[in-house]
């Protein structure tokens, strides 16, 4: 009841600060846009699957990349689900065909590059093989007849039938930034719900009116919940915002669930919002509080995902999972490029809960140092 | 109605306030006064209970303090004003007359009455951040009383107001007292000091005299003495 006193009091507040508001809704969007306009492209390593194909051109391919063959395409199919590989290439009558797994366009750039050569390569050497073989027949002709045979120099190479080419999700039109959209936007509500809701609070704590606050019969939890509460109105507005504006403007690719979307960033945005008003009991300043950023937000979009981090140290794996921001962007992208459901990112928003949980205790805690009861 | 005993207050190594002891009737108007760091804003955050005494006990209503249970019963004006900026006085006046549990007639009521107390009913919708200091200091004294507190603590509550208000503000605060309310408040200001019934002098976290103002001034020969000698002391 009182968290909500509170609550109407910070909501009426915001209101009537025309900046704090702009910066809420319409920042993000500017941010993205530009780097929507300005994001190329990169490259990744990837493993590649194979099922019924000679050894010798997973001999080939290995020479570049990590290469797995499967006994059926079923089973490279599931792998390739749990994203161990990322392009599948199997024959059916003769024609080699190519699947690839489509959530990450650099990767499958990449994949495609890699199987294309081998194959150029392989009907080469198979090629050369024919040659040889050829050239041994002639000389037993040659032998037996007594006689010179004229010989072209050289067999051509037997062609290389065209691969077909699939996607197990989107398609290959997929540009950078709908890769790193997801985390882009789950970042970028991050640091905007963070910067707002910690400077609110510290400068109720600068101003002195929360100590005033604190000298009536409010329970510290009600404050936290007022805040709480207070914010999240406006958090629920802006993540609507930034994700209309990404999916129906930006047409950035979102093949899952509109609303499972929506709480995710729902859900990201109070992980940012309970940080921020954790952190700013640990600022003396707007500017102190700033500070926290470079320590506490960006390191976060390292690990969003945009990077793959397969081949890092074991302690920055044991970093990542400490991170808000590994859930949030795990569960972004698996919804907006693969459509995944409840039972893909149901942990990722477990972990979420459970920081806000955390966050929120946290600062009730340490409000104490303001009024001890 | 207020007992403090062997209290004494540190912030880390530091000590700021080191074995008080006084007591307040109901009614009183007592004045803190001393030098500034000496303590007196401590001294006002423990009797509020904003803090755990270190050392010692503070009670107020038979309640040691810090404890929820008295809050209702305390107003508390802070040395600087502590306002929502971006609201207008009603508002501000809304907000802390609902956290002290007022209902939504006797809130409207109190509101009417305390922004005429102040003299502010006529700016009440406008917004503060183009108040003057006299303006929030009004306010501040506003916020206050908005719940008929039992107990007023007010921490330098004429600092930075001109003269004419500054006697309004006496003149309202002997009023509040002559209904019972007990008073608490930090001064610099001779005259302010001799409109109390009683001083408590604070040097350096000790309370090294206490007393009328006459008995003060028999003591030191002058009021004016009581302020210059416990300087120099
Ligand atoms: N939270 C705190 N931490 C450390 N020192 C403090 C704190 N609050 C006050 N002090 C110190 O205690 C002393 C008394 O401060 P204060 O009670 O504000 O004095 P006064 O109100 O009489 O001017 C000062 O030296 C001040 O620096
Ligand atoms: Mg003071």
């Amino acid at each position: 009841m009182q968290a909500l006193v509170v609550a109407e009091r910070v909501i009426a507040q915001v209101f009537k600060d025309k900046r704090t508001m702009a910066m809420m809704f319409l920042a993000p969007l500017f941010v993205l846009y530009l780097l929507f306009t300005i994001l190329g492209s990169s490259s990744d390593n990837v493993t590649i699957g194979t099922v019924g194909l000679p050894a010798s051109f997973e001999q080939i391919v290995k020479e570049e990349t990590p290469a797995r063959s499967y006994a059926s395409r079923e089973a490279a199919e599931e792998a390739m689900k749990e994203l161990q590989i990322t392009a599948l290439v199997y024959l059916e009558n003769e024609t080699p065909y190519i699947l690839i797994e489509g959530g990450d366009v650099s990767k499958n750039a990449q994949a495609l590059r890699v199987i294309q050569s081998a194959l150029t390569k392989q009907s080469a050497e198979q090629g050369q093989a024919v040659n040889k073989q050829l050239l041994e027949q002639i000389k037993q002709l040659q032998a037996q007849l007594g006689q010179e045979v004229s010989v072209p120099a050289e067999v051509a190479p037997m062609a290389v039938r065209n691969p077909q080419i699939d996607f197990l999700y989107g398609d290959k039109d997929a540009g950078l930034f709908d890769q790193t959209a997801p985390a882009l936007m789950g970042f970028f509500i991050f640091l905007f719900v963070f910067i707002i809701s910690g400077v609110s609070f510290l400068r109720e704590r600068s101003s002195g009116t929360l100590e005033r606050t604190l000298v009536t019969p409010l329970k510290r939890s009600s404050i936290v919940w007022g805040y709480f509460i207070g914010f999240f109105l406006f958090v629920v507005i802006q993540t609507l915002l930034i994700q209309l504006f990404m999916v129906n403007v930006l047409d950035v690719t979102q093949s899952g669930s509109y609303s499972l979307l929506l709480l995710v960033n729902v859900l990201t945005a109070s992980v940012a919002l309970s940080l921020g008003l954790l952190l700013s009991s640990f600022a003396k300043s707007e500017f102190q509080l700033i500070q926290f950023i470079p320590l506490a937000i960006v390191p976060q979009i390292f690990f969003s995902g945009i990077f793959d981090l397969s081949d890092a140290p074991t302690w920055v794996e044991v970093v990542n999972r400490l991170m808000p921001l590994t859930y949030a962007a795990h569960a972004l992208q698996n919804i907006m490029t693969r459509g995944a459901g409840i039972d893909t990112i149901g942990i990722d928003l477990l972990m979420l809960a459970g920081f806000i949980a955390v966050f929120v205790l946290l600062n009730m805690r340490v409000l104490r140092k303001e009024r001890p009861v | 109605m207020i007992v403090v005993q062997g209290y004494s207050q540190s912030y880390g190594k530091k000590d700021v306030l080191q074995e008080v002891d006084f007591s307040i009737e109901r009614g009183e108007m007592v004045g803190l006064i001393g030098p500034s760091g000496s303590g007196k804003t401590t001294l006002i955050k423990s009797l509020i209970g904003m803090q755990i005494p270190t050392k010692g006990t503070v009670h107020v209503f038979n309640e040691q303090q810090p404890t929820l249970k008295v809050s209702k019963q305390i107003g508390y004006m802070a040395q600087s004003d502590a306002l929502y900026n971006d609201l207008t006085p009603r508002g501000n006046l809304k907000y802390f007359g609902k956290l002290y549990g007022l209902r939504k007639k006797k809130l409207a009521e109190r509101i009417e009455y305390v922004l005429d107390f102040v003299d502010l009913a006529r700016d009440a919708d406008r917004p503060i951040h183009s108040f003057s200091g006299g303006m929030k200091r009004r306010l501040s004294l506003a916020i206050a009383l908005i719940h008929e507190p039992q107990i007023l603590l007010l921490d330098e509550p004429t600092v930075g107001i001109d003269p004419k208000l500054k006697r309004t503000f006496w003149e309202e605060f002997e009023a509040l007292r002559s209904k019972g309310v007990t008073i608490v408040v930090t001064t610099h200001i001779m005259d302010e000091a001799e409109r109390c019934d009683r001083l408590l002098l604070i040097q350096d976290g000790r309370l090294i005299d206490a007393g009328t103002p006459q008995e003060l001034t028999n003591r030191f020969g002058s009021i004016e003495n009581v302020f210059i000698q416990k300087e120099g002391m």
